[in-house]
């Protein structure tokens, strides 16, 4: 999902909120690298203005998405995770790992801290009412499934048409115009059986 | 559908209380002399609306074989639309026809009886086909009566198709081994104007219309000439020779209604320049739509195990089995090929 940080971020007010904003929304398209995304990732769990973003984003995500995904669960769950993530101590190793250790647990919280993020901030926006985000709402997945949200939907929408239009494989074209020598036409006239039979242009 | 008149029920004259007042005895007898024939009538009402059933697809069947026509097809799946030219000749001994695809690269199909020539100008390349039955829209070997065993018949009143008022006719699988259609028939000529084929929700996956044609009328034979001189060009000649896949030993469980039409070694050509590949062949039909079977021995390698294709109402499953590559293709539900799929056994063959 492309968001204009400019007009999504005004309320900031400053350079750096917008900064924030754009790599949040690069982070939402999967366009982040993990050492950029890890201070990310800890702003998104401090600061609020960054948390309404998020849950407004994937809010637009779900719209586009189908329910299928969705689950239920109550808020006051939610918030004992929340406060119970909270408690939890976040240094989960000692120092003296070797950097290279430290570089995968560094990855590792980064995760966790993503998780916390679905757990405090994406689920209860799912369970939103219709009209108060962030209550009850529709379902979303965080990180990368965003841009797929399009894709989502476009599916939803063009079942039958999906169907019919999967993707060719060539390696199958010479069974299809085989099967095209001993079909009778059925109902459907002689044309249909040399359109349908596919790639002509590669025989 | 019958037509009732209010005006022609008259009224019985009443001749006295007691003559209207038969004894139970007397009704008795009277429901046992009836009641046979009233049952005896339902069901000849039914054999005949069945027998007019399989008339009206045999009419469809003769039209498609004995009539000349030319016109402009439009065929549609998915968000794909082709349009073709298509001009068919009946001399009253056989049709012979030319389909002119409109789209894409440069093509024709120009069928002889049996024979198809499949004409590809840019590959200066001639591919020969032998088909049993490939008349305009016709059906396949097994009988209307069959047909109407495994498809009931519907029909929902008139369209306007291509200028013409047709007949329009859902024929509903009556289980869920196949797709169902719905046809638009021009009721003068017996010919299909326009068809759609449906997948088990009703949804449309599949369509063929014309969107004008010429019946009834003389039809020039130099259309049916190919547009393009095809001296010097390559001719394949896909060779198959009928064979008994149970004295390969292998042995397919066709789904219900689905009558086996041919069973034949031949050679797949490949895409491009690559060499023929030899393959089984088995042909289903239930009448409306034809399943084929490959059996391959040491074909490519795929890159899956399984793998399926659609495309419009024709499905592909392929998988492989040991060394042998088993593919359905058929106009049928993606489960139904993989059934046929999976029922493909080797035993030894017989001696």
């Amino acid at each position: 999902m492309k968001v204009d940080p400019k007009s999504e971020g005004a309320s900031d007010g400053t350079e750096d909120a917008h900064k924030r904003v754009e790599r949040l929304s690069a982070w939402l398209d999967g366009e982040l690298d993990a050492p950029v995304a890890e201070p990310l990732v800890r702003e998104l769990l401090s600061e609020k203005a960054l948390q309404s973003k998020y849950q407004a984003w994937c809010f637009v995500g779900d719209a586009l998405r189908s329910q299928e995904v969705a689950a239920e669960h109550s808020p006051q769950l939610c918030a004992r995770i929340s406060r119970a993530l909270q408690d939890e101590p976040r240094l989960l190793a000692p120092r003296a790992l070797s950097s290279r250790m430290r570089h995968h647990l560094a990855s590792g919280v980064a995760v966790a801290a993503a998780m916390a993020v679905l757990v405090l901030v994406a689920v209860p926006l799912l369970r939103g009412s219709g009209s108060t985000p962030g209550v009850r709402g529709e379902p979303t997945v965080v990180g990368k499934t965003v841009p797929g949200a399009d894709l989502a939907s476009r599916d939803a929408g063009t079942v039958a048409a999906g169907e019919a239009h999967a993707a060719q494989q060539p390696r199958l074209d010479p069974y299809f115009q085989a099967h095209r020598d001993f079909t009778p036409e059925g109902v459907m006239p002689a044309a249909a059986i040399y359109l349908r039979s596919g790639n002509e242009n590669e025989r | 559908m019958a037509r009732y008149d209010s005006h022609s029920v008259q009224p019985m004259p009443r001749t006295g209380a007691t003559s209207l007042a038969p004894s139970w005895q007397g009704l008795v007898a009277l429901l046992i002399l009836v009641l046979p024939l009233a049952v005896r009538a339902g069901e000849s009402a039914k054999s005949e609306e069945a027998r007019n059933d399989a008339n009206w697809l045999q009419a469809i069947q003769n039209a498609a074989r004995h009539q000349s026509f030319s016109g402009t097809i439009v065929y549609q799946r998915g968000d794909e639309v082709h349009a073709s030219r298509v001009v068919q000749v009946y001399d009253g001994v056989q049709s012979r026809e030319r389909v002119l695809p409109l789209d894409g690269q440069p093509r024709e199909f120009i069928r002889n009886g049996d024979e198809v020539q499949c004409l590809y100008p840019h590959l200066r390349r001639i591919v020969v086909e032998h088909s049993g039955v490939r008349a305009f829209p016709a059906f396949a070997e097994p009988l209307p009566a069959d047909v109407l065993s495994h498809y009931s018949l519907r029909r929902q009143g008139s369209e306007r198709v291509a200028g013409s008022m047709c007949d329009v006719v859902e024929l509903l699988p009556r289980d869920n081994l196949r797709y169902g259609y719905r046809l638009w028939v021009e009721p003068t000529s017996g010919l299909l104007f326009k068809a759609q084929t449906l997948n088990e929700r009703g949804a449309v996956l599949e369509q063929i219309a014309f969107t004008d044609v010429h019946v009834r009328e003389a039809v020039d034979p130099a259309l049916l000439k190919p547009s393009w001189s095809t001296a010097g060009w390559t001719i394949d000649r896909p060779q198959s020779k009928a064979t008994e896949l149970r004295q390969q030993g292998w042995s397919v469980t066709a789904p219900s209604g689905f009558h086996r039409l041919a069973e034949v070694m031949r050679h797949l050509i490949g895409e491009g320049d690559s060499a023929p590949r030899a393959a089984l062949q088995a042909v289903y039909s239930d009448g409306l739509a034809t399943v084929s079977v490959f059996i391959e021995r040491d074909g490519p390698t795929p890159a899956k195990p399984e793998e399926t294709q659609r495309r419009g109402s024709v499905t592909a499953f392929s998988r492989q089995v040991g060394d042998v590559r088993v593919t359905v293709v058929g106009e049928v539900p993606p489960a139904t090929a993989q059934s046929i799929a999976e029922s493909v056994v080797y035993s030894s063959p017989p001696r």
